[in-house]
């Protein structure tokens, strides 16, 4: 019986010590702080030998399109001021990695987030409100980084998302201006298809660029307050105004492209089809610059806005800031990231624009020399023909991954207009209510 | 007894022909992916998406030279070794001796643990995710390969135990018993006469767990944030985000993350086979 | 006498022990005290960011089994699940015994088909995208293939005979060796008599062979249950899932929960539910072939 005893100790130790570890980290806010603050030291002072100064500054950043202009960048920094950069590109799964990164205190001192992110995460970044850069950034770029009036990130890419088009394609099919109606993007289609040439050719398989356009009919009719509307139920996707038209849309690109076949499709092979000239129009955005000229630097290349209807006024471009830089409130070195944050505010011309061609929204930028893309997306902007938003920054967290198996199945001819409406619906109203009862 | 003049069955006859063409071919078919990458890990970008399927215009190792450069490919190959054999060796240890006691005392304790232990192959790993990083977190492992090297022992001896025991039912209590007259201490048994006859076992649990860990990729991707310190299979998911548009470099990388788990398999493909089939049977 | 008897049980407990906890501790600490910390989350409403949560009861729970998307996601696992334990032991076996003939490139045939299980599950997702998404259209292209042409990924019929073919491709060797090995332990001898005694090949199988490679049957039984129902890297790394959901699993599922969608706690309750169901199926799977087999 004795040893029954003895393992009943030793399960009851390692019990204790399983509780002890689930009411740390089950979330009293300053036990976080001060146990991740310890071990960040801890670390920090592993990597001293390396660094002159000893500060080490890690940054997360979810997407790999900067990989070539950080290389550059860290090294400079480290020159000029001593600070080590760790830029850490995680390739997939970025929110899994920096939820797991947060969980285990060690969270980047740096952190890379989208617009519609600070609902949840500004509860994990340090405020920004009163640092000198606000004052050159635009002010609706600052909001998509603002949560309850205060700043939390500093907005670093403003894009564009419209159609990108293969001018020479468009030529060689005696199409001479850009569509700016459903009716004249309908007819460009016809006209290429005549050409024998492919028109359309969607990665509809990421949800990413299904989220896009999805949002599109939401700044036809005023994303924040459709946003409301849809979560009060006062609305529902079968009734908002432009949803017929955007699956006009929807359907232009799939009829005259890869059909069905669209939710196969993904970034990577999209892009090297289109640079290859084997499509002429394709649902992106400018930040495809890079992409295309890596693969096909010669490139005769526009944007366009999406048009949804048969009036020309409402065919603006979607314009967004949508990325972000933030602090994280665990990191020990919030005055060496604050200084760097301004840093690169500073230097984003040569960063962001010459080595990147992506305009950051900053009032001290010459952006005149950025790229076919930047330029069209400029013209937009500086005729007052664009929206402010992608049309989803109100969307109810978790709606922007959701929305995509519902389209998908439409694109397969799996549902109908209806039912994919009502599908939409659902998961809308489900994530409303869930975020709703989590405040 | 065997019958003379029963039918001769071990002749190669039109049968074992015909069975052996079609199991070649087949085999065509399970190495040709690999083949495939192989060839197209030579070419150049244009190459590749121009013609799949031709040989590339000229063998250069310039892919692979990249490849090597832009991850780092030494140091994560030793870091993954230094991961994989540490593991195991503590999953065999920790492992065998347990197995050894659940089966040999046989009280609801032992009954317990090996219910117990097998529940917890039923729970995903997904599952365990952000929790698994809280109780690293708290025992001060978070980032390190020591750290992860301790999480693999508990993650992967519940396989190893399972294996172990159905292995250790069926040899005879004799040797030890015997051993244990001669004076020998029941440590001492375990490790001089136990041990040696777990032999075949411990292959399998090696064998399957090197494997496992060399080529696992979640727990380094939320364990490991140091760019030093990162596995292969972990570099190789950066590789290939970073690189999309890049397939020759893609390629090669893909290439380097199989070779050295092939060149391990080629190297010591009897022995594996053997190893495998000897553990499994009794388990 | 006592004394001396009470003393030697004490040693025998205490040996017991040393060599029974590191291995109980290692899985107390990161198996089940995890698991533990999971348990207490699915009564919470955190999302994985936030520095605090509620309690909200049995909420995820009651929400779980009213959520369509997870009814739908356990359809497809135990669907993934059926034919992929079919597959694995009807080809593993058979596959077996084929290469159990007197061959001549035995051992080289068998070291080809277990050789994809050592090439890891993220690399053999992106080489099979590649296969399947860009190579094989460019074959159905270049040389007419009409079924080559479309991409298989794109419908749901083809991606999960893609998820089929893959995952046989990477797992049957597997099976496969374990199989060979439980039908090299049966005797010759008694297969040659029961021919002569004039039972048939289906006879030969079914009161010989079958009984005798019980114990391989079992394992791979057990193997391949819980690796199916648990499957996730090829539904990750291969077809995400998709297309438009129909090939999600309830492990890929719960880790989009959990990490895409922002709803920690609620995937935590899905994950409890299910840990259990195959706990329970592993248990009872192994209990009863267990009794079954023969003993030698």
């Amino acid at each position: 019986m004795k040893l029954k005893r003895v393992m009943s100790y030793l399960v009851m130790a390692s019990m204790l010590a399983v509780t002890a570890a689930g009411c740390g980290s089950s979330g009293e806010t300053a036990q976080t702080v001060e146990s991740t603050g310890g071990e960040a030291q801890e670390s920090a002072a592993e990597e001293t030998e390396k660094s002159k100064d000893g500060v080490v500054l890690t940054v997360y950043q979810g997407t790999a399109q900067y990989t070539d202009m950080v290389e550059q960048l860290c090294k400079d920094y480290k020159e000029e001021t001593g600070v080590t950069l760790e830029w850490e590109i995680p390739g997939d799964e970025p929110y899994t990695v920096l939820k797991a990164r947060f969980a285990s205190g060690e969270a980047p001192d740096i952190i890379d987030l989208q617009c519609g992110d600070y609902d949840t995460w500004y509860e994990r970044c340090v405020d920004l409100s009163d640092e000198a850069w606000t004052e050159h950034v635009y002010e609706a770029s600052l909001s998509g980084g603002s949560w309850e009036g205060r700043v939390y990130g500093l907005p670093y890419a403003m894009e564009g998302s419209g159609i990108i088009y293969n001018k020479d394609l468009f030529e060689q099919a005696g199409v001479e201006k850009v569509p700016t109606t459903i009716t004249e993007l309908k007819e460009t289609c016809e006209k290429l298809q005549a050409a024998g040439i492919q028109p359309f050719g969607e990665a509809w398989g990421d949800w990413g660029f299904l989220m896009h356009i999805l949002g599109i009919p939401f700044t036809y009719e005023g994303a924040a307050q459709t946003s409301e509307r849809l979560s009060a139920g006062e609305e529902t996707f079968s009734d908002m105004e432009y949803m017929d038209n955007f699956f006009d849309f929807y359907d232009l690109t799939l009829d005259y492209g890869w059909g069905a076949e669209s939710v196969g499709h993904h970034y990577d092979d999209q892009a090297n089809s289109f640079a290859q000239g084997e499509i002429a129009m394709i649902k992106q955005g400018t930040w495809h610059t890079d992409t295309i000229a890596s693969i096909n630097p010669d490139m005769n290349i526009g944007l366009f806005a999406v048009p949804l209807t048969d009036d020309e006024s409402q065919t603006k471009l979607q314009v967004s800031t949508t990325r972000f830089l933030s602090i994280s409130n665990t990191s020990k070195n919030q005055e060496e990231a604050k200084a760097f944050l301004q840093w690169f505010v500073d230097h984003a011309q040569t960063y962001m624009i010459e080595d990147m061609s992506i305009v950051a929204p900053y009032d001290t930028l010459d952006v005149s020399e950025l790229g076919a893309l930047n330029v069209d997306m400029n013209n937009y902007v500086a005729a007052g023909m664009s929206y402010d938003g992608f049309g989803i920054e109100e969307w109810p967290s978790g709606f922007n991954t959701d929305q995509a198996e519902p389209l998908q199945a439409y694109a397969a001819g799996a549902a109908d207009r209806e039912a994919t409406c009502k599908a939409l619906q659902s998961l809308w109203s489900s994530r409303a209510a869930s975020s709703a009862t989590a405040e | 007894m065997r019958k003379e003049g029963g039918k001769k069955r071990k002749e190669y006859g039109a049968l074992q022909f015909a069975v052996e063409a079609v199991l070649v071919l087949l085999a065509c078919f399970v190495v040709f992916p690999i083949v495939l990458i192989f060839i197209n890990s030579f070419k150049s970008n244009g190459e590749i998406l121009t013609d799949m399927l031709a040989l590339p215009q000229s063998f250069g190792f310039g892919n692979y030279k990249e490849a090597i450069e832009k991850m780092n490919f030494f140091l994560k190959f030793a870091n993954t070794v230094l991961v994989s054999v540490l593991s195991v060796a503590g999953i065999v240890l920790f492992g065998s001796m347990a197995a050894y006691k659940i089966t040999r005392v046989k009280n609801r304790v032992s009954n317990l643990i090996y219910y117990g232990i097998l529940f917890t192959m039923a729970i995903p790993f997904q599952v365990l995710m952000v929790p698994v990083v809280i109780v690293a977190r708290n025992l001060h492992i978070v980032n390190t390969l020591y750290g992860m090297i301790f999480m693999y022992w508990g993650f992967l001896l519940p396989m190893a135990l399972f294996l172990y025991c159905g292995f250790i039912k069926g040899i005879p209590r004799d040797l030890e018993e015997a051993a244990m007259i001669d004076g020998c201490g029941q440590f001492q048994a375990f490790f001089h006469v136990v041990f040696p006859i777990l032999k075949p076992i411990t292959a399998t649990v090696a064998i399957i767990n090197v494997l496992g860990v060399f080529n696992d990729f979640m727990l380094p991707l939320i364990m490991l944030n140091s760019e030093k310190k990162k596995t292969i299979q972990l570099s190789m998911s950066v590789f290939y985000g970073t690189y999309l548009n890049r397939w020759d470099l893609i390629m090669a990388a893909l290439v380097l993350s199989i070779l050295p788990a092939l060149i391990f398999f080629l190297a010591f493909q009897k022995q594996i086979i053997k190893g495998m089939a000897d553990g499994a049977v009794k388990g | 006498m006592n004394g001396q008897k009470a003393s030697l049980r004490a040693k025998n407990n205490l040996v017991y022990a040393v060599f029974v906890a590191p291995a109980v501790l290692l899985c107390i600490l990161f198996i089940f005290a995890p698991l533990v910390i999971g348990i207490y989350y699915s009564f919470r409403d955190w999302n994985g960011i936030s520095v605090s949560s509620h309690f909200v009861g049995v909420r995820n729970y009651v929400m779980a089994f009213s959520d369509a998307g997870f009814i739908g996601t356990i359809g497809f696992t135990l669907k993934y699940a059926l034919v992929m334990v079919l597959c694995y032991n009807v080809l593993g076996l058979f596959l077996a015994m084929l290469l159990n003939m007197k061959l001549k490139l035995q051992g080289a045939l068998r070291a080809v088909y277990f050789m994809p299980i050592v090439i890891g599950t993220a690399t053999v997702g992106y080489l099979w995208n590649f296969i399947i998404g860009t190579f094989l259209p460019f074959l159905g292209k270049n040389f007419g293939i009409g079924f080559l042409e479309k991409n298989w990924l794109a419908y749901p019929g083809t991606a999960f005979l893609s998820l089929v073919i893959v995952s046989v491709w990477q797992g049957v060797g597997y099976y496969m060796i374990i199989y060979l090995a439980g039908l090299q332990s049966v005797p010759t001898e008694l297969l040659e008599a029961a021919e002569i005694d004039g039972a048939g090949m289906k006879e030969r199988f079914l009161n010989i062979i079958f009984p005798l490679i019980r114990p391989s049957v079992t394992i791979c039984l057990f193997l391949s249950i819980v690796n199916s129902l648990k499957a996730f890297d090829l539904n990750y790394s291969l077809t995400s899932g998709g297309p438009y959901g129909t090939t999600k699993t309830i492990a890929y599922q719960i880790f989009l929960d959990a990490f895409n969608a922002d709803q920690l706690s609620y995937a935590s309750a899905k994950a409890v539910i299910f840990s259990v169901v195959i706990g329970v199926v592993a248990i009872i799977q192994v209990r009863t072939t267990r009794k079954k087999e023969v003993e030698l």
